[in-house]
């Protein structure tokens, strides 16, 4: 194991005692660690996969996520798929916690890249918004200098694309249920504007279920 | 978190502005789109029917050149173009040439022949007033150019179908009539014009060029089968006039048709066969999940569907009607004209009866309704009651049906036309 991992690990534990970073970054400093070596070990602290981190997701989300997947597989023919990727997404976070306690990174990002690639077999769409989810996480690592973890924001960002594909999908069918009965036939640039307000809340959806997914992280 | 630098309130802001930028693209984009589409729409609406008209027409007056100098009707050709006023042609064609055929006349196709030829076609002739260069052969195996004249319509449109056929036949003079006046409908269209870019966008909000579309692609369907309808004929006629012989006569060919007269009016009380339009309109009602079911209802409810959906029945309509007016120009069995045009008549008629009797069939129940329609036995071999029933209307063209179910062996069928297909009889 190197430095950074040893460091690293001696952090997580610490942390778990109840001392600050600062603290422990002190601690080091009068220990004679070079700040260098301390914020590398931050760093790759701050990057690996936490089970526990993840469990900070509010419930309702979980659950809202859940049926989110489920209720597009069955809107799309392909319900029964959806549940065989929900199964191996829960098989692939217990299996990546595990990687995590052995110290496993490559195996666990390797897992993480094959699930995204499994939504493909379910429908295109899936893959969309899997894939939409994975692009924006490394978008936003990357603007945040990596002092963010990867793992994290994926799961948060995955949760937060599928509840508001949900409520797409549902105004979607009230729109073509309700309101596109009263238009007459007609061009379909014109039945095509009641969906325009949908296409602009999709973002901020999207902002606003991850803030709520990680509004409870430190 | 509203209004927290960083926060929702401010991603809000970005996105409205994006947002706005995105719809205005989206605004232009379709706008250049609609242009475009309606650019073509008034380009390509009509120049492609009255070039074809016009490519036929020249083409009556080559094989009249050819047929009327004794020159050999294989020939090669180039149009010429021009194109910032210079004429521009294959310079194949102006090389080895000593005999220029021009200034034909268009009612004896009598041509003034050249023969000093010493510099190129552009510097001895005016090529912006001619249409076309065809390089053929002499009577004398000289390789010789004509050159063929720009012609306006009504020219044209006097020059009259080239056939086999004598001229004063009557058939002959109603197929040429025929011709000359849907060659004419289609050459007095007017082209619509353009209306600015704004009423073009107007006009395509409000559906106009998906209506004209559909009313278009009617138009050329129908023009289609009426030319096909005319092509037919003339071939029959010429097929039968080519290889004329005493024991076709027109008692004999009367009593064949009195023979399946009551077969063919059984044929037009059908109801026509599912048209193939039927599957295009079958991607939209996927059925199945809720999203399609959903995506269904949009769709039938956008003018583009019910434009479809019309074009399907209206096509329909057209084959329907195309079907019972196949026979009625051939049905007067009295009229008065020659004993040769009214052998022709009566052949067109014929083969015009065995082609319907032949595509009258469903396919679940093929053989079986053939044997019947046909006037064969319950039992007979159905291949040999198809070629037997070609054989007696007396027309190879038939041996190349389409018979859905039934495999025709097109040798034996050949066979039975030994004249008309020498080289396709393998049997023998």
């Amino acid at each position: 194991m190197n430095k950074s991992k040893k460091l690293a690990k001696w952090f997580e534990t610490e942390e778990s005692k109840g001392f600050t970073e600062k603290q422990l970054v002190g601690f080091l400093l009068k220990k004679g660690y070079v700040q260098k070596d301390i914020e590398k070990a931050i760093l790759y602290f701050e990057q690996k996969f936490h089970l526990k981190a993840l469990l900070h997701i509010p419930w309702y989300l979980i659950i809202s996520f859940f049926v989110s997947f489920l209720f597009l597989g069955y809107a799309f023919g392909e319900f029964f798929g959806s549940l065989k990727i929900l199964g191996i997404l829960v098989a692939s976070v217990l299996l990546m916690d595990w990687f995590d306690r052995h110290n496993l990174d490559l195996a666990s990002w390797m897992l993480l890249g094959f699930f995204y690639f499994l939504f493909f077999f379910i429908s295109p769409l899936f893959f969309l918004i899997g894939f939409g989810s994975l692009i924006s996480s490394v978008i936003i690592f990357f603007v945040k200098k990596k002092r963010i973890n990867l793992y994290l924001i994926n799961m948060a960002l995955l949760i937060s694309f599928f509840v508001t594909a949900l409520i797409v999908l549902l105004s979607y069918l009230l729109i073509i249920y309700l309101i596109i009965p009263q238009f007459p036939t007609t061009i379909i640039i014109y039945l095509l504007l009641p969906f325009l307000p949908l296409v602009y809340v999709i973002p901020p959806l999207i902002y606003f279920f991850n803030h709520l997914a990680l509004s409870r992280i430190k | 978190m509203i209004g927290k630098r960083g926060g929702i309130g401010r991603f809000i802001f970005v996105w409205s502005i994006l947002f706005v930028v995105l719809l205005t693209a989206g605004f232009f984009t379709a706008s250049y789109y609609i242009l475009d589409y309606a650019d073509t729409y008034y380009k390509s609406d009509i120049t492609s029917q009255k070039n074809m008209v016009m490519e036929n027409k020249y083409h009556d007056l080559a094989q009249h050149l050819f047929s009327k100098n004794n020159f050999s009707s294989d020939y090669r050709e180039s149009p010429i173009l021009v194109i910032g006023g210079k004429p521009l042609y294959a310079p194949i064609f102006g090389q080895g040439v000593g005999i220029i055929y021009t200034n034909c006349n268009l009612n004896s196709y009598v041509c003034e022949r050249k023969t000093d030829f010493g510099g190129s076609l552009k510097s001895q002739f005016n090529l912006q007033n001619f249409r076309k260069i065809i390089k053929t052969k002499d009577q004398n195996k000289n390789v010789i150019l004509i050159l063929i004249p720009l012609l306006q319509d009504q020219a044209l449109l006097n020059i009259p179908t080239y056939s086999i056929l004598p001229n004063n036949l009557k058939i002959y003079r109603e197929i040429n009539q025929k011709y000359r006046s849907l060659y004419s409908s289609i050459l007095s269209q007017k082209k619509p014009t353009m209306p600015n870019k704004i009423n073009i966008i107007k006009l395509f909000l409000n559906g106009y060029y998906h209506h004209q579309t559909k009313n278009n692609i009617i138009a050329s369907v129908d023009l289609g089968l009426k030319l096909s309808e005319i092509r037919q004929t003339q071939e029959y006629a010429e097929e039968e006039y080519q290889y004329l012989n005493n024991s076709n006569t027109i008692d004999k060919y009367k009593k064949t048709i009195e023979k399946y007269y009551p077969s063919v009016q059984t044929a037009l009380k059908k109801p026509e066969p599912k048209s193939e339009m039927g599957g295009l309109l079958d991607i939209y009602y996927r059925g199945g999940n809720l999203f399609y079911r959903s995506h269904d209802k949009f769709i039938s409810k956008t003018l583009f569907f019910k434009e479809i959906t019309d074009l399907s029945l209206q096509l329909n309509k057209t084959s329907i009607s195309s079907r019972k007016t196949i026979l009625k120009d051939y049905q007067d069995k009295d009229i008065k004209e020659s004993n040769l045009s009214k052998l022709l008549r009566l052949k067109v008629l014929k083969v015009k009866m065995a082609e319907l009797l032949l595509g009258s069939c469903e396919r679940k129940n093929m053989q079986e309704c053939l044997l019947n329609t046909l006037q064969c036995q319950v039992g007979d071999n159905v291949n040999e009651c198809v070629i037997d029933f070609i054989e007696e209307v007396g027309s190879g063209e038939l041996c190349d049906s389409q018979i859905n179910g039934v495999w025709l062996v097109r040798d034996t069928c050949y066979c039975k036309f030994p004249k008309q297909y020498p080289h396709r009889c393998k049997n023998e």
